[in-house]
């Protein structure tokens, strides 16, 4: 097994509370990055498991950071499974000793209603007041003594994004008495007059406890009657998502050309260091051409995921799925279905886990099918590439036209999913009626430490998949597309006779009707292990095929000067539907829990590239002669 | 010729490593147990038996099948539980 | 533009105004009453810029998911649209003003109007 067990007598704590209450953040401030993600057993519901140690006794503690969730009675899995967890219910897990309970210090009405349900069950816990800094800046009165009486639980205020906000915690956790383990809980289904029973107690306590609430900022209450006007909110949401994709091309376009020039450079170097042969032609054709071409889209790819994490963390994106709510409403979806269709911009394989937030289980596949048609961050190297080579840097009026026509291919990715969706909806997938109901947070700062360990996540996430699978498919490309050597007296660059070439020359009978050369044809295939590494395919095989000494040649204005514009518009059109990428189909099997439903999604997928693409070329080669 | 065999090593290694990484998650663990189990009871050098007992760690965190995002980075759950899924 | 607007003065017995300055309290319980003598309305006939408190929570057994144990009207009640909660409607989509946000004490929601169906409340104001 991977890392050391913890030890036998460590603590079992869990973290439980509502959605946005900033449980997740406290997880990671207190343990940091000892920390473990699997699912739990038999379901596909994520666990999130810590490990820290007590500051002042060394005691260990093991934590469970539980999915959020409303009440004990449950709507979705995710919050059965907190239920289960909580009462000791679940297979393979012991109920934890003892529970902390997070709330957030400014909502109190609604976070404190949880607190008494896990109470009067007799669940052993530590009230969290987090957010406890935002709740005193902003004029939020409580007596903490008053409410632990009150309770009969003991509170403490956490930061859980400041150093040393969670100190107040720790130290009252190790003055608690151990506990003896606890038989799984009994519980019922409260009835309605019980919640309303529960709810006026929480106000009797609030009350006597002098919970004081200021009034309410002005400023954030009209930035969200821009932000949720029926006009102005949904043109406010077009131009944010405009904007990102403007930024991804001009600023990345300074420090790409950083990366490309160092990754040339090295080429160059290694080319004239190294002894003309083999090993010279895997390390410059191989590695440099192949793996070095995909690297040289980091920052357009980092620019994205910094655009997403600050979304996530401002509070803004449940405000977006209410604005779409209608649109996804007409294709059948609901616009809850939008938060982890925005998730799949990145990758889609965490947008189709997030779907687990979907309780109708007709609709969560419905958003599973279509989420890889949400253009994922692989894709965009291979739109990138073809936009640098094909599309003029010049401005239309105030914008950038490269920008433009990224921001039409995402678009053309969402116009598809949506008409996908209404087809599914119409036939397969009908459902009945799926109520909405989402609690809009408070905007927030993102906080700038979290984007920073993010984006770092990230790059070292991109950085290993191309150190790792990447490289791996360039160098075995490269054998492939540099054997069998040529014969002798053969014209021609050598790659055309190897086993690539003869791969390439073969899938070109099926995609000559598109507009694909058997260069495409080829890259395609390593393609279906990771997007990007179609871009990087073409790298390689297009160093290969450079005959004489032009080494040097870069992608970009290789593929300019050899292929037409109606192929590349057939390409772009292929990627914004084709399905390359096996992990997301593994994905969805996981999530599904059968192969029917990638293999259709494959399916689907690929019978629309192959139409698209064709009518892309047909109609862009008799514009274009 | 020297050039040969080194390029063969590598080239030999990536195709093993692409092999590993498509391979459906169920089979790459079982081949990783396997092999575990091998290298232990062969008694063989221990870096091979670490080695071994290293990709079975790893088989057991890819179970998420794809390597891009982080909630892959998972943590082995006990085998006993593990046979469900 | 999307301002409230200020033009009627909107007086109420209901203490969540700002009798006292900056701070709000929250009204005890059972002082609730509302001096309204208007009768409840669902808060799905409602438009933009209603106010007043919430009256009651129907139980129309609509589901809000598969997992089928939960109705809406549990969750409404779970989320605090019980007797005496003040609330306003602060948005809503064009055409038809489906789906709505309904701000509730503190938080805002985002619901349609068939969820709201369950929600019945005294208006404040004329």
């Amino acid at each position: 097994m991977s890392g050391p067990a913890p030890a036998l007598d460590a603590l079992r704590l869990a973290l439980v509370g509502v959605p946005n209450c900033g449980k997740t953040a406290l997880f990671n401030r207190l343990t940091g990055s000892r920390q473990k993600v699997a699912n739990y057993a038999g379901v596909t519901v994520e666990r999130k498991e810590g490990s820290f140690v007590g500051p002042s006794r060394g005691e260990r503690y093991r934590l469970l950071d539980l999915p959020g969730a409303y009440s004990l009675t449950p709507t979705t899995l995710d919050e059965a499974i907190t239920r289960d967890c909580l009462l000791g219910r679940l297979a393979g897990e012991s109920a934890p000793e003892r529970v902390i309970c997070v709330v957030d210090a400014t909502n109190l009405r609604l976070n404190l209603r949880l607190v008494l349900e896990l109470r009067d069950l007799g669940v052993p816990m530590i009230v969290a007041l987090n957010m406890s800094d935002l709740a005193h800046s902003r004029g939020f009165g409580l007596d903490r003594e008053r409410l632990e009486r009150e309770l009969g639980v003991p509170v403490v205020e956490t930061v859980a994004i400041r150093d040393g906000g969670e100190r107040a915690l720790l130290e009252r956790l190790e003055s608690l008495p151990t506990l003896a383990p606890r038989p799984p809980t009994e519980w019922r289904e409260s009835s309605f007059e019980q919640i309303q029973q529960t709810q006026r107690e929480v106000r009797r306590i609030l009350h006597a406890a002098g919970y004081r609430e200021p009034a309410r900022n002005r400023s954030l209450q009209r930035v969200d009657g821009l932000v949720m006007h029926p006009i102005a909110g949904p043109l406010i949401l077009a131009a944010l998502l405009f904007f990102v994709f403007q930024a991804v091309f001009s600023w990345a376009a300074v420090p790409m050309e950083l990366v490309d020039a160092g990754v040339n450079w090295l080429g160059a170097q290694l080319h004239a260091a190294l002894p003309s042969g083999l090993l010279n032609s895997l390390l410059v054709d191989g590695v440099i051409a192949g793996a070095g071409s995909v690297l040289v889209f980091l920052p357009q790819i980092m620019i994205l995921f910094f655009f997403i994490l600050v979304l996530e963390d401002s509070g803004y994106l449940p405000r977006a799925a209410y604005l779409l709510d209608r649109m996804m409403g007409s294709v059948g979806l609901s616009g809850r279905a939008f938060i982890p269709l925005l998730s799949s911009f990145a990758c889609a394989v965490p947008g189709i886990m997030a779907t687990r937030t979907i309780p109708n289980v007709r609709d969560r596949l419905a958003t599973i099918m279509i989420a890889p048609l949400m253009t994922c961050s692989a894709r965009l190297p291979v739109y990138a590439l073809i936009i640098a080579a094909f599309i003029p840097r010049q401005r239309v009026g105030a914008f950038n036209l490269q920008g433009l026509v990224l921001f039409t291919l995402y678009v053309a990715g969402i116009v598809s999913a949506m008409a996908v969706a209404y087809a599914l909806k119409r036939t397969a997938l009908r459902s009945t009626y799926h109520p909405l109901l989402l609690e809009l947070p408070e905007y927030r700062w993102p906080d700038p430490r979290n984007l920073m360990l993010g984006l770092w996540e990230r790059l070292k996430i991109f950085l290993q998949r191309v150190g790792t699978i990447i490289l791996a498919l360039m160098i075995v490309l490269w054998f492939l597309s540099s054997f069998p050597a040529p014969p002798d007296g053969a014209t021609g660059p050598a790659i055309q006779y190897s086993f690539a070439g003869s791969i390439g020359r073969a899938l070109e009978h099926v995609f000559a009707p598109i507009g694909f050369n058997w260069q495409i044809s080829l890259a395609l295939v390593p393609g279906l292990a990771a997007r990007e590494v179609a871009v990087g395919a073409l790298g390689t095989v297009y160093s290969l095929s450079a005959t004489g000494d032009d080494v040097a040649a870069t992608l970009v204005p290789m593929i300019a000067g050899t292929w037409s514009l109606a192929t590349a518009l057939s390409l772009l059109a292929w990627y914004v539907f084709a399905p390359q990428c096996l992990s997301t189909l593994v994905v969805v099997k996981r999530e599904t829990n059968s192969w029917r439903y990638p293999l259709l999604m494959a399916g689907y997928l690929f019978a629309l590239a192959y139409v698209a693409a064709f009518i892309t070329y047909r109609v862009a080669s008799a514009v274009l002669s | 010729m020297w050039q040969a065999v080194v390029v063969g090593l590598i080239v030999l290694a990536a195709a093993i490593y692409v092999a590993w990484a498509l391979l459906p998650a169920a089979l790459r663990l079982r081949l990783a147990r396997h092999l575990a189990a091998t290298a232990r009871r062969a008694g063989g050098p221990t870096w091979l038996v670490r080695f071994a007992d290293a990709t079975e760690g790893s088989a057991l965190r890819r179970l998420g099948g794809c390597s891009d995002c982080s909630a892959v980075q998972a943590a082995p759950t006990p085998p006993k539980s593990r046979d469900k899924t | 533009m999307a301002c409230p607007s200020w033009a009627t003065l909107r007086v109420s017995l209901v203490a969540y105004d700002s009798h006292y300055g900056n701070t709000l309290t929250i009204k005890t319980p059972y002082s609730a009453q509302s001096s309204h003598s208007m009768p409840p309305v669902s808060l799905s006939t409602l438009r933009k810029g209603a106010r007043g408190t919430v009256a009651d929570v129907r139980d129309d057994a609509q589901t809000l998911g598969d997992e089928a144990q939960s109705t809406v009207s549990r969750r409404l009640l779970e989320l605090g649209f019980i007797p005496g909660e003040a609330f306003e409607v602060i948005a809503e989509i064009w055409p038809g003003g489906d789906p709505m946000a309904v701000r509730l004490g503190n938080t805002l929601f985002a619901l349609r109007r068939r969820e709201a169906g369950a929600v019945l409340v005294s208006v404040e104001g004329g």
